[in-house]
């Protein structure tokens, strides 16, 4: 369980989150939803602790800030935004996913390869292993990167906007592979821009408005409450079999 | 190691050990087949010869070999810390830093003995300085490209002010500058080679780390990697491998660019092949160079450092056509 006390946080002199609060439970899919420069991305970073902040983020009671670096590792995963495009292998790639559990040679053991490998199954990229990133699609590199992701094997996974640059059926897929990630007793936690697919997907949204949670609840909260609408300026429409689609 | 990083291994292994052959026995004065063993075995008879080889020819190899893997590996920490592959020990501060501390030597009379310690603390000194700047604005990639352009350019006027202020310093700046492996001796060469190979030795054990870094301080953070820590820690090892290949021959250009790029393009970007294939590459192209600056120009010589900014600079740039053609 992940617990965010107090959270807040600042680029130099202006300030970004405000005194957040909430309860991120195991087994949990929350989406977070919020327009450009709301403090999205910069909330992740510091579930991540890559960025400064103030205030307290606990996981399961003990705070992250005060955990080694390999330690923190094996238990929270992050993907940001942005993606690099390295000559690494796929295989190469999805194997930096242990780095956490090796040692300062970074010698793989079988255990190590075995996670690997099911994690390139999962995402189903076997058959991509030894292709470079750089020579991959986009929606490729993204799997690889997920792959990466699955094989550090975390209890909490945090992903910045991660089916951005998908199309659709990629998308679907990998919406579905987080999805059993969850049903795994993972927590997902993903910054999404597709309205639909947050509210498809997600069991949590987390509402953020300059830098300040406006609304954390339910999906159906969400709707009843109309919290997206309000915040994303959009209006919501009940399409078939009860779909919701944002316009 | 696949078939294609072993080929490449075994070739540049073999043109390794042909080159330190053919550096002992090429020249301005040739040694045949028969005078070379007996020279080599220090037989009676064969004083003069052995001399050239022990002497002359011996350390030279040395000092190759330390300047070339000293400064091809130097290239591959640092185009790991910045994510550019045109990163060089030149960006660390190491040349100007090098540069400034022996002009600045010579300037006020340091004993010429005391010149390759002189080149090495100028060379870690600005590094320092460099880490110490990019320090206070993040240590991020570009924080440490960018102190290392400004810093370079302060010492690099600093270099020219006084060599206006004396032509004579100016003279003796010019041949260090120039990069050569004439009159390399051994007792100056222990250090530097000391340190290099340590340096080697340490970087290949971090190579796993320094892999994860090529792709983001976020993913390197996320995955338990101590960014901060490995960034600041590969450029001190960055500026120690080129400290010491400049300490030993002089400024070279190119090496440390160069090296790096050959070795990635034959064994891919995995920095546990790519740190010691480098320096297998750095130390033959340095070879190679000097073997070439000595036979062709024989009984003059031409410094290896000319020689590498020659041949080097179009190589160079027919790799990045290649590049820019295939990025396109």
């Amino acid at each position: 369980m992940l617990e965010i006390i107090g959270l807040s946080a600042a680029y130099g002199k202006k300030q970004v989150l405000f005194d957040i609060n909430t309860v991120i439970e195991d087994g949990k899919f929350i989406a977070i939803i919020g327009r450009n420069g709301s403090g999205k991305s910069t909330f992740l970073s510091c579930l991540a602790s890559i960025g400064r902040y103030s205030g307290k983020i606990l996981l399961d009671g003990q705070g992250i800030s005060e955990l080694k670096k390999r330690d923190l590792a094996k238990k929270i995963s992050f993907l940001p935004q942005t993606l690099p495009v390295t000559p690494f292998t796929v295989r190469e790639t999805a194997a930096f996913g242990r780095e956490p559990y090796t040692d300062l040679s970074g010698k793989l053991t079988d255990e190590d390869k075995k996670a690997v490998a099911d994690a390139l199954e999962k995402c189903g990229i076997s058959n991509l292993s030894e292709k470079r990133m750089n020579e991959i699609s986009g929606g490729e590199r993204q799997m690889a990167y997920l792959a990466m992701m699955l094989a550090q094997d975390a209890d909490v996974l945090l992903l910045d906007e991660p089916t951005t640059y998908m199309d659709a059926p990629n998308a679907r897929e990998f919406m579905k592979i987080l999805t059993e990630e969850r049903n795994r007793g993972k927590s997902v936690v993903a910054v999404m821009h597709d309205l639909t697919q947050a509210v498809k997907y997600a069991d949590y949204i987390l509402l953020i408005e300059e830098g300040k949670a406006v609304f954390f609840g339910t999906k159906e909260e969400c709707l009843a409450e109309k919290a997206i609408e309000s915040v994303m300026c959009v209006e919501s429409h009940i399409i078939e079999d009860g779909k919701i689609v944002f316009i | 190691m696949k078939v294609k990083g072993l080929t490449a291994f075994s070739i540049f292994g073999v043109a390794f050990f042909a080159l330190c052959l053919l550096s002992m026995r090429l020249g301005s004065v040739f040694i045949d087949s028969k005078s070379f063993f007996s020279a080599l075995f220090m037989k009676e008879g064969f004083e003069t010869q052995s001399v050239i080889i022990y002497s002359l020819r011996l350390p030279r190899i040395v000092a190759g070999i330390v300047a070339g893997a000293g400064l091809g590996v130097s290239g591959v920490l640092l185009q790991c810390v910045t994510g550019n592959k045109m990163a060089s020990p030149g960006l660390i501060g190491v040349n100007s830093g090098a540069g400034f501390a022996v002009i600045l030597s010579l300037t006020v009379g340091i004993p010429y003995v005391m010149l390759p310690f002189a080149s090495f603390s100028g060379a870690f000194l600005a590094t320092l300085a460099i880490i110490a700047i990019a320090g206070r604005m993040g240590m991020t990639k570009n924080t440490v490209v960018l102190s290392g352009i400004a810093f370079s350019a302060i010492l690099s006027a600093g270099i020219s002010l006084l060599s206006l202020l004396d032509s004579d310093v100016l003279v003796s700046y010019n041949a260090f500058s120039v990069g050569s492996l004439a009159g390399a001796e051994v007792k100056n060469l222990v250090l530097p080679a000391v340190l290099v190979t340590l340096a080697v030795v340490i970087s290949c054990f971090f190579a796993s780390k320094l892999n994860i870094l090529t792709l983001g301080a976020p993913i390197a953070s996320s995955l338990g990697v101590n960014v901060r820590f490995m960034r600041i820690f590969s450029m001190l090892l960055a500026s120690v491998l080129a400290g010491a290949a400049v300490s030993a021959v002089g400024l070279l250009g190119f090496v440390g660019l160069m090296s790096p790029h050959i070795a990635r393009a034959l064994v891919g970007p995995d920095a546990k092949k790519l740190i010691p294939f480098t320096a297998l590459v750095g130390a033959d192209l340095v070879l190679a160079a000097d073997l070439c600056g000595r036979v062709l120009f024989a009984p003059g010589e031409m410094p290896v450092g000319v020689l590498m900014a020659l041949l080097g600079a179009p190589f160079f740039l027919a790799i990045l056509l290649k590049g820019g053609e295939r990025d396109a």
